[in-house]
Protein backbone atom coordinates (compact mmCIF):
# COMPACT_ATOMS: atom_id res chain seq x y z
CA UNK A 1 0.00 0.00 0.00
CA UNK A 2 1.20 3.29 -0.69
CA UNK A 3 0.27 6.77 -0.15
CA UNK A 4 0.16 9.75 -2.60
CA UNK A 5 -1.14 13.37 -2.34
CA UNK A 6 -2.25 15.60 -4.89
CA UNK A 7 -0.11 19.13 -4.82
CA UNK A 8 -2.78 20.57 -6.84
CA UNK A 9 -5.24 20.48 -4.13
CA UNK A 10 -2.76 20.13 -1.01
CA UNK A 11 -2.89 23.56 0.63
CA UNK A 12 -0.99 22.63 4.18
CA UNK A 13 -3.79 22.04 6.63
CA UNK A 14 -1.60 19.68 8.05
CA UNK A 15 -3.92 17.43 9.28
CA UNK A 16 -2.58 14.42 8.06
CA UNK A 17 1.33 15.01 9.43
CA UNK A 18 -0.82 15.27 12.96
CA UNK A 19 -2.73 12.28 12.35
CA UNK A 20 0.14 10.21 11.35
CA UNK A 21 3.38 11.82 11.86
CA UNK A 22 5.28 8.99 10.78
CA UNK A 23 4.15 8.88 7.22
CA UNK A 24 3.64 12.92 6.38
CA UNK A 25 6.20 15.59 6.92
CA UNK A 26 5.22 19.27 6.52
CA UNK A 27 8.05 20.70 4.06
CA UNK A 28 9.33 24.54 4.60
CA UNK A 29 6.35 26.13 3.02
CA UNK A 30 3.79 24.32 5.49
CA UNK A 31 2.86 21.74 2.61
CA UNK A 32 2.74 17.97 2.88
CA UNK A 33 4.65 15.50 1.68
CA UNK A 34 4.76 11.49 1.77
CA UNK A 35 7.82 10.62 4.08
CA UNK A 36 7.87 6.80 3.26
CA UNK A 37 7.68 4.52 -0.19
CA UNK A 38 5.26 1.54 1.42
CA UNK A 39 2.90 1.63 4.47
CA UNK A 40 3.66 -1.26 6.38
CA UNK A 41 0.82 -3.43 7.46
CA UNK A 42 0.29 -1.90 11.20
CA UNK A 43 0.05 2.01 9.76
CA UNK A 44 -2.79 1.10 7.30
CA UNK A 45 -5.17 1.88 9.43
CA UNK A 46 -3.88 5.48 10.71
CA UNK A 47 -2.71 5.84 7.20
CA UNK A 48 -6.21 5.90 6.43
CA UNK A 49 -7.64 8.30 8.88
CA UNK A 50 -5.33 10.50 7.48
CA UNK A 51 -6.99 10.47 4.26
CA UNK A 52 -10.55 10.94 5.81
CA UNK A 53 -8.91 13.70 7.82
CA UNK A 54 -7.62 15.86 4.86
CA UNK A 55 -10.44 18.55 4.23
CA UNK A 56 -9.56 19.11 1.10
CA UNK A 57 -9.64 15.36 0.05
CA UNK A 58 -6.08 15.53 -1.36
CA UNK A 59 -4.52 12.31 -0.02
CA UNK A 60 -5.45 8.89 -2.08
CA UNK A 61 -4.45 5.33 -1.02
CA UNK A 62 -3.16 3.63 -3.90
CA UNK A 63 -3.51 -0.64 -2.78
CA UNK A 64 -0.76 -3.49 -4.46
CA UNK B 1 -31.37 35.41 -19.67
CA UNK B 2 -32.96 33.71 -17.19
CA UNK B 3 -32.36 34.92 -13.30
CA UNK B 4 -31.03 33.05 -11.10
CA UNK B 5 -34.29 32.52 -9.08
CA UNK B 6 -36.23 31.46 -12.50
CA UNK B 7 -33.07 28.56 -13.11
CA UNK B 8 -33.74 27.51 -9.16
CA UNK B 9 -37.24 26.99 -9.82
CA UNK B 10 -36.88 25.27 -12.62
CA UNK B 11 -33.83 22.81 -11.59
CA UNK B 12 -35.42 22.38 -8.29
CA UNK B 13 -33.75 23.89 -6.22
CA UNK B 14 -35.55 25.14 -2.93
CA UNK B 15 -36.09 29.16 -2.65
CA UNK B 16 -36.30 30.15 0.67
CA UNK B 17 -35.64 33.50 2.55
CA UNK B 18 -31.95 34.00 4.10
CA UNK B 19 -31.26 36.95 4.82
CA UNK B 20 -27.79 37.64 6.30
CA UNK B 21 -27.82 41.51 6.20
CA UNK B 22 -31.23 41.63 8.39
CA UNK B 23 -30.16 38.81 10.72
CA UNK B 24 -26.84 40.71 11.47
CA UNK B 25 -28.92 44.20 12.15
CA UNK B 26 -30.36 45.06 15.31
CA UNK B 27 -32.46 42.45 16.73
CA UNK B 28 -31.60 39.72 14.09
CA UNK B 29 -30.93 36.26 15.03
CA UNK B 30 -27.47 36.32 14.23
CA UNK B 31 -27.26 38.60 16.96
CA UNK B 32 -28.60 36.16 20.00
CA UNK B 33 -28.74 33.19 18.46
CA UNK B 34 -26.44 32.14 15.32
CA UNK B 35 -25.97 28.86 15.61
CA UNK B 36 -30.10 28.01 15.72
CA UNK B 37 -30.11 30.21 12.58
CA UNK B 38 -26.86 28.14 11.21
CA UNK B 39 -28.75 24.84 12.39
CA UNK B 40 -32.13 25.58 10.53
CA UNK B 41 -29.99 26.27 6.86
CA UNK B 42 -29.31 22.81 7.10
CA UNK B 43 -32.90 21.77 6.55
CA UNK B 44 -33.24 23.81 3.22
CA UNK B 45 -31.22 21.25 1.52
CA UNK B 46 -27.85 20.94 0.20
CA UNK B 47 -28.28 23.99 -2.19
CA UNK B 48 -31.29 26.91 -1.76
CA UNK B 49 -31.59 29.96 -3.18
CA UNK B 50 -32.08 32.97 -0.87
CA UNK B 51 -33.91 36.07 -3.00
CA UNK B 52 -32.54 38.48 0.23
CA UNK B 53 -30.14 41.14 -1.05
CA UNK B 54 -29.27 40.84 -4.78
CA UNK B 55 -30.17 37.18 -4.62
CA UNK B 56 -27.75 34.30 -3.87
CA UNK B 57 -27.27 30.49 -3.77
CA UNK B 58 -26.47 28.74 -0.96
CA UNK B 59 -25.05 25.53 -0.15
CA UNK B 60 -24.49 24.21 3.23
CA UNK B 61 -22.81 21.13 1.79
CA UNK B 62 -19.00 19.97 2.33
CA UNK B 63 -19.28 18.41 -1.05
CA UNK B 64 -20.24 21.02 -3.26
CA UNK B 65 -18.59 24.29 -0.71
CA UNK B 66 -15.08 22.36 -1.62
CA UNK B 67 -15.97 21.73 -5.76
CA UNK B 68 -16.59 25.34 -5.75
CA UNK B 69 -13.50 26.79 -3.38
CA UNK B 70 -11.43 24.22 -5.66
CA UNK B 71 -11.88 26.07 -8.86
CA UNK B 72 -10.84 29.37 -8.59
CA UNK B 73 -10.99 29.99 -12.12
CA UNK B 74 -14.84 29.53 -12.95
CA UNK B 75 -15.84 30.60 -8.91
CA UNK B 76 -13.92 33.86 -8.78
CA UNK B 77 -13.22 35.84 -5.40
CA UNK B 78 -13.70 39.05 -7.34
CA UNK B 79 -14.78 41.91 -7.73
CA UNK B 80 -17.14 41.13 -4.26
CA UNK B 81 -16.97 38.14 -2.28
CA UNK B 82 -19.97 40.49 -0.57
CA UNK B 83 -22.54 38.09 -1.97
CA UNK B 84 -25.05 38.88 0.18
CA UNK B 85 -25.40 42.95 1.03
CA UNK B 86 -28.27 44.55 -0.98
CA UNK B 87 -25.71 47.36 -2.07
CA UNK B 88 -23.34 45.71 -4.53
CA UNK B 89 -20.34 46.43 -1.95
CA UNK B 90 -16.48 45.92 -3.01
CA UNK B 91 -14.26 44.35 -1.01
CA UNK B 92 -10.73 44.93 -1.76
CA UNK B 93 -9.10 43.29 0.85
CA UNK B 94 -5.64 41.46 -0.42
CA UNK B 95 -5.29 37.99 -0.97
CA UNK B 96 -8.97 37.57 -0.13
CA UNK B 97 -10.25 39.29 -3.60
CA UNK B 98 -7.50 37.74 -5.70
CA UNK B 99 -7.69 34.85 -8.13
CA UNK B 100 -5.42 33.52 -10.26
CA UNK B 101 -2.84 33.79 -11.64
CA UNK B 102 -1.69 36.08 -9.11
CA UNK B 103 -3.40 34.52 -5.94
CA UNK B 104 -1.23 31.59 -6.05
CA UNK B 105 1.99 32.92 -6.96
CA UNK B 106 1.98 35.57 -4.08
CA UNK B 107 0.54 32.87 -1.49
CA UNK B 108 3.79 30.75 -2.94
CA UNK B 109 6.03 33.29 -1.34
CA UNK B 110 4.12 34.31 1.58
CA UNK B 111 3.81 30.60 2.72
CA UNK B 112 7.10 29.85 4.16
CA UNK B 113 6.43 32.73 6.58
CA UNK B 114 3.49 31.29 8.27
CA UNK B 115 4.96 27.65 7.74
CA UNK B 116 4.61 25.66 11.25
CA UNK B 117 7.98 25.66 11.61
CA UNK B 118 8.02 29.40 11.09
CA UNK B 119 5.83 30.20 13.82
CA UNK B 120 6.82 27.61 16.43
CA UNK B 121 9.66 29.93 17.71
CA UNK B 122 6.64 32.76 18.58
CA UNK B 123 5.67 30.23 21.35
CA UNK B 124 7.76 31.74 24.44
CA UNK B 125 6.27 35.41 23.19
CA UNK B 126 2.86 34.28 23.25
CA UNK B 127 2.74 32.68 26.58
CA UNK B 128 4.69 35.38 28.17
CA UNK B 129 1.78 37.99 26.89
CA UNK B 130 -1.07 35.06 28.22
CA UNK B 131 0.81 35.45 31.24
CA UNK B 132 0.94 38.78 31.51
CA UNK B 133 -2.81 38.69 30.79
CA UNK B 134 -3.65 36.27 33.78
CA UNK B 135 -1.48 38.12 35.75
CA UNK B 136 -3.21 41.32 35.79
CA UNK B 137 -6.36 39.87 36.47
CA UNK B 138 -4.45 39.99 40.28
CA UNK B 139 -6.75 39.37 43.16
CA UNK B 140 -10.30 39.51 41.62
CA UNK B 141 -12.64 36.80 41.29
CA UNK B 142 -14.40 37.70 38.31
CA UNK B 143 -13.57 39.08 34.62
CA UNK B 144 -14.76 39.28 31.40
CA UNK B 145 -13.23 36.76 29.40
CA UNK B 146 -13.28 38.53 25.91
CA UNK B 147 -12.01 42.16 27.29
CA UNK B 148 -9.72 41.29 29.46
CA UNK B 149 -8.27 38.30 27.94
CA UNK B 150 -9.54 36.59 24.30
CA UNK B 151 -9.16 40.06 22.78
CA UNK B 152 -6.41 41.43 23.73
CA UNK B 153 -4.29 37.98 23.37
CA UNK B 154 -4.02 38.82 19.69
CA UNK B 155 -4.25 42.33 19.60
CA UNK B 156 -1.03 42.42 21.72
CA UNK B 157 0.65 39.25 20.37
CA UNK B 158 -0.45 39.55 16.76
CA UNK B 159 0.25 43.01 16.08
CA UNK B 160 4.23 42.91 17.82
CA UNK B 161 4.85 40.02 15.90
CA UNK B 162 3.38 41.94 12.47
CA UNK B 163 5.57 44.94 13.92
CA UNK B 164 3.18 47.12 15.17
CA UNK B 165 3.57 48.77 18.61
CA UNK B 166 0.78 48.16 21.30
CA UNK B 167 0.06 51.46 23.16
CA UNK B 168 -3.48 51.51 21.35
CA UNK B 169 -4.50 48.11 21.63
CA UNK B 170 -8.58 48.86 21.91
CA UNK B 171 -8.10 50.90 19.11
CA UNK B 172 -6.28 48.12 17.18
CA UNK B 173 -9.21 45.42 18.06
CA UNK B 174 -12.07 47.39 17.14
CA UNK B 175 -10.35 48.59 13.76
CA UNK B 176 -9.88 44.77 12.78
CA UNK B 177 -13.86 44.37 14.33
CA UNK B 178 -14.89 46.84 11.74
CA UNK B 179 -12.50 45.24 8.84
CA UNK B 180 -14.46 42.21 9.57
CA UNK B 181 -18.15 43.65 9.92
CA UNK B 182 -18.04 47.17 7.98
CA UNK B 183 -20.44 46.44 4.82
CA UNK B 184 -23.20 49.25 5.27
CA UNK B 185 -22.02 51.22 2.46
CA UNK B 186 -18.84 51.59 0.39
CA UNK B 187 -17.89 54.39 1.63
CA UNK B 188 -18.03 53.43 5.33
CA UNK B 189 -16.24 49.96 3.67
CA UNK B 190 -13.57 51.93 2.55
CA UNK B 191 -12.64 54.32 5.23
CA UNK B 192 -12.06 51.30 7.91
CA UNK B 193 -9.70 50.04 5.11
CA UNK B 194 -7.93 53.39 4.35
CA UNK B 195 -7.66 53.25 8.20
CA UNK B 196 -5.88 50.28 8.95
CA UNK B 197 -3.77 50.56 4.84
CA UNK B 198 -2.78 53.89 6.68
CA UNK B 199 -1.20 52.44 9.48
CA UNK B 200 0.21 49.06 7.79
CA UNK B 201 1.50 51.62 5.29
CA UNK B 202 3.51 54.04 8.10
CA UNK B 203 4.47 50.81 9.07
CA UNK B 204 6.39 49.39 5.97
CA UNK B 205 7.87 53.01 5.44
CA UNK B 206 9.69 52.64 8.59
CA UNK B 207 10.91 49.13 8.56
CA UNK B 208 11.98 49.80 4.98
CA UNK B 209 14.46 52.00 6.77
CA UNK B 210 15.18 50.47 9.71
CA UNK B 211 14.03 46.42 9.48
CA UNK B 212 13.84 44.27 12.70
CA UNK B 213 12.89 41.28 14.08
CA UNK B 214 9.42 41.21 12.69
CA UNK B 215 7.02 40.06 9.99
CA UNK B 216 7.09 43.18 8.37
CA UNK B 217 10.84 43.41 7.60
CA UNK B 218 10.13 39.63 7.29
CA UNK B 219 7.84 40.95 4.14
CA UNK B 220 10.28 43.48 3.04
CA UNK B 221 12.63 40.34 2.10
CA UNK B 222 9.86 38.58 0.22
CA UNK B 223 10.88 38.03 -3.59
CA UNK B 224 7.89 37.48 -6.14
CA UNK B 225 10.07 36.51 -8.82
CA UNK B 226 12.88 37.89 -8.00
CA UNK B 227 11.37 41.15 -7.22
CA UNK B 228 10.83 43.03 -3.89
CA UNK B 229 6.73 43.23 -3.22
CA UNK B 230 5.07 46.24 -4.01
CA UNK B 231 4.12 48.85 -1.81
CA UNK B 232 0.17 48.10 -2.69
CA UNK B 233 1.11 44.20 -1.96
CA UNK B 234 2.50 44.77 1.25
CA UNK B 235 -0.15 47.20 2.34
CA UNK B 236 -2.76 44.43 1.05
CA UNK B 237 -0.96 41.33 2.74
CA UNK B 238 -0.35 44.02 5.97
CA UNK B 239 -4.23 44.95 6.04
CA UNK B 240 -5.67 41.17 5.49
CA UNK B 241 -3.34 40.29 8.47
CA UNK B 242 -3.94 43.50 10.55
CA UNK B 243 -7.65 42.18 10.54
CA UNK B 244 -7.40 38.78 10.24
CA UNK B 245 -4.93 38.08 13.25
CA UNK B 246 -7.26 39.56 15.87
CA UNK B 247 -11.33 38.97 15.70
CA UNK B 248 -11.53 35.67 14.75
CA UNK B 249 -8.69 34.33 17.55
CA UNK B 250 -10.17 36.16 20.46
CA UNK B 251 -14.00 35.02 19.52
CA UNK B 252 -12.94 31.57 18.97
CA UNK B 253 -11.60 31.50 22.27
CA UNK B 254 -14.24 32.76 23.94
CA UNK B 255 -16.55 30.62 22.46
CA UNK B 256 -13.84 27.62 23.87
CA UNK B 257 -13.80 28.65 27.40
CA UNK B 258 -18.25 29.32 26.89
CA UNK B 259 -18.78 26.01 25.95
CA UNK B 260 -15.81 24.45 28.67
CA UNK B 261 -17.86 26.62 31.37
CA UNK B 262 -21.24 25.37 30.43
CA UNK B 263 -19.54 21.39 30.03
CA UNK B 264 -17.06 21.10 33.07
CA UNK B 265 -16.84 17.36 32.74
CA UNK B 266 -14.98 18.38 28.90
CA UNK B 267 -13.23 21.07 30.94
CA UNK B 268 -11.73 18.79 33.68
CA UNK B 269 -10.66 16.59 30.93
CA UNK B 270 -8.02 18.99 29.34
CA UNK B 271 -7.11 19.82 32.58
CA UNK B 272 -6.15 16.48 33.50
CA UNK B 273 -4.58 16.17 30.09
CA UNK B 274 -3.89 19.43 28.28
CA UNK B 275 -2.14 17.17 25.48
CA UNK B 276 -6.53 17.10 24.35
CA UNK B 277 -6.27 20.61 23.57
CA UNK B 278 -5.41 20.03 19.88
CA UNK B 279 -8.20 17.69 19.11
CA UNK B 280 -10.77 19.99 21.74
CA UNK B 281 -9.60 23.27 19.74
CA UNK B 282 -10.64 21.64 16.30
CA UNK B 283 -13.87 20.18 17.95
CA UNK B 284 -14.18 24.02 19.29
CA UNK B 285 -14.07 25.19 15.74
CA UNK B 286 -15.81 22.79 14.03
CA UNK B 287 -19.00 23.87 16.19
CA UNK B 288 -18.37 27.65 17.05
CA UNK B 289 -16.31 29.22 13.91
CA UNK B 290 -18.71 30.81 12.29
CA UNK B 291 -17.21 32.59 9.73
CA UNK B 292 -14.75 32.81 6.50
CA UNK B 293 -14.85 33.33 2.57
CA UNK B 294 -18.48 34.24 2.29
CA UNK B 295 -18.93 33.66 -1.13
CA UNK B 296 -17.81 33.31 -4.76
CA UNK B 297 -18.60 34.86 -7.85
CA UNK B 298 -19.16 32.67 -11.51
CA UNK B 299 -16.92 33.78 -13.48
CA UNK B 300 -18.51 31.36 -17.17
CA UNK B 301 -21.44 29.30 -17.30
CA UNK B 302 -21.55 26.30 -15.12
CA UNK B 303 -23.90 24.00 -13.02
CA UNK B 304 -23.85 22.76 -9.51
CA UNK B 305 -25.65 19.72 -8.52
CA UNK B 306 -27.82 19.84 -11.80
CA UNK B 307 -28.96 23.45 -11.23
CA UNK B 308 -27.27 26.03 -14.63
CA UNK B 309 -25.47 28.84 -13.35
CA UNK B 310 -24.53 32.05 -15.51
CA UNK B 311 -21.89 33.93 -15.23
CA UNK B 312 -22.08 36.64 -12.18
CA UNK B 313 -24.29 34.48 -10.44
CA UNK B 314 -23.27 34.41 -6.39
CA UNK B 315 -22.89 31.66 -3.93
CA UNK B 316 -22.94 31.82 -0.41
CA UNK B 317 -21.24 29.01 1.48
CA UNK B 318 -22.79 28.49 4.70
CA UNK B 319 -19.86 26.53 6.71
CA UNK B 320 -20.74 26.50 9.88
CA UNK B 321 -23.67 24.56 8.71
CA UNK B 322 -21.95 22.31 6.98
CA UNK B 323 -19.65 21.64 9.95
CA UNK B 324 -21.81 21.24 12.49
CA UNK B 325 -24.33 19.07 10.66
CA UNK B 326 -21.37 16.39 10.42
CA UNK B 327 -21.76 15.09 13.54
CA UNK B 328 -24.54 15.44 16.27
CA UNK B 329 -22.50 15.86 19.22
CA UNK B 330 -19.61 17.63 20.57
CA UNK B 331 -16.59 15.75 21.65
CA UNK B 332 -13.21 17.10 22.47
CA UNK B 333 -11.29 13.81 21.18
CA UNK B 334 -12.76 13.57 18.02
CA UNK B 335 -10.22 12.66 15.46
CA UNK B 336 -10.38 12.32 12.45
CA UNK B 337 -12.30 16.06 11.87
CA UNK B 338 -11.90 17.49 8.80
CA UNK B 339 -13.54 20.69 9.43
CA UNK B 340 -13.65 23.77 7.43
CA UNK B 341 -12.98 26.43 9.60
CA UNK B 342 -10.10 27.80 8.34
CA UNK B 343 -11.34 27.22 5.10
CA UNK B 344 -10.87 25.45 1.86
CA UNK B 345 -9.25 25.52 -1.67
CA UNK B 346 -6.29 28.13 -2.06
CA UNK B 347 -7.82 30.68 -0.13
CA UNK B 348 -6.90 28.56 3.29
CA UNK B 349 -6.28 31.12 6.08
CA UNK B 350 -2.92 31.76 5.94
CA UNK B 351 -2.36 31.94 9.63
CA UNK B 352 -3.48 28.47 10.35
CA UNK B 353 -0.44 27.57 12.33
CA UNK B 354 0.02 30.69 13.87
CA UNK B 355 -4.07 30.64 15.10
CA UNK B 356 -3.28 27.06 16.31
CA UNK B 357 -0.84 27.53 18.27
CA UNK B 358 -1.78 30.94 19.97
CA UNK B 359 -5.26 29.14 20.95
CA UNK B 360 -3.15 26.35 22.09
CA UNK B 361 -1.04 28.25 24.19
CA UNK B 362 -3.78 30.46 25.63
CA UNK B 363 -5.85 27.56 26.57
CA UNK B 364 -3.22 25.49 28.39
CA UNK B 365 -2.13 28.84 30.36
CA UNK B 366 -6.10 29.94 31.29
CA UNK B 367 -6.29 25.97 32.38
CA UNK B 368 -3.50 26.04 34.45
CA UNK B 369 -3.93 29.31 36.16
CA UNK B 370 -7.77 29.10 36.41
CA UNK B 371 -8.70 25.69 36.25
CA UNK B 372 -12.68 26.97 38.17
CA UNK B 373 -14.15 29.08 36.92
CA UNK B 374 -18.41 29.75 35.54
CA UNK B 375 -20.63 32.74 33.75
CA UNK B 376 -21.78 34.63 35.41
CA UNK B 377 -25.71 34.60 36.64
CA UNK B 378 -28.15 35.83 34.17
CA UNK B 379 -25.17 36.16 31.17
CA UNK B 380 -26.66 36.11 27.66
CA UNK B 381 -24.64 35.89 25.10
CA UNK B 382 -24.78 38.73 22.20
CA UNK B 383 -22.87 38.40 19.01
CA UNK B 384 -21.52 41.14 16.69
CA UNK B 385 -22.27 39.63 12.90
CA UNK B 386 -20.30 40.90 10.24
CA UNK B 387 -17.89 38.20 8.46
CA UNK B 388 -18.35 35.93 11.56
CA UNK B 389 -21.02 36.27 14.66
CA UNK B 390 -17.96 36.99 17.26
CA UNK B 391 -19.23 37.16 20.90
CA UNK B 392 -19.19 40.82 22.26
CA UNK B 393 -18.73 39.71 25.81
CA UNK B 394 -18.02 36.72 28.38
CA UNK B 395 -18.33 37.43 31.96
CA UNK B 396 -16.81 34.79 34.44
CA UNK B 397 -16.25 34.27 38.10
CA UNK B 398 -13.98 32.04 39.58
CA UNK B 399 -14.01 30.33 42.78
CA UNK B 400 -10.69 31.56 43.32
CA UNK B 401 -8.41 34.25 42.16
CA UNK B 402 -5.69 33.07 39.31
CA UNK B 403 -3.14 30.97 41.00
CA UNK B 404 0.66 31.80 40.26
Amino acid sequence: MRIEIDQTLCQGHTMCARTAPALFEVDDSGFSQVRVDEVSPEQEAVARDAVTNCPEGAIAIVEG
Amino acid sequence: MSSMEERAGEAGVPIRVFDVEAEGGEGGRFTTDPYGLWDELAEYGPLFYSPAGRGFFVTTDTKMMKSVLQDPVTWSSKPSTMTFTTEPLELHMGLVNDDPPEHPEFRRVLNPLFSPQAVQPLEPRIREIATSLIDAIGSRTECDFFDDFSSKLPALFFLEWLGLSNDDTERMFRLAVQGTSEFSSQEARDAVDNEINGIVSELFSDRREDPRDDLASELLRVRLDGQPLTQKQLVDIGNVTFIAGQETTATTLACAIMHFAQHPDQRQQVIDDPSLIPTALDEIMRVYFTGGPVGRNATKDTEIDGCPIKKGDRIFFARCTADRNAYPDVAIDRWPNPHSAFGLGPHRCLGIHVARLEMQVALEEWHRRVPEYRIADGFEPKYHSGFLQSLTALPLEFSAPPSA
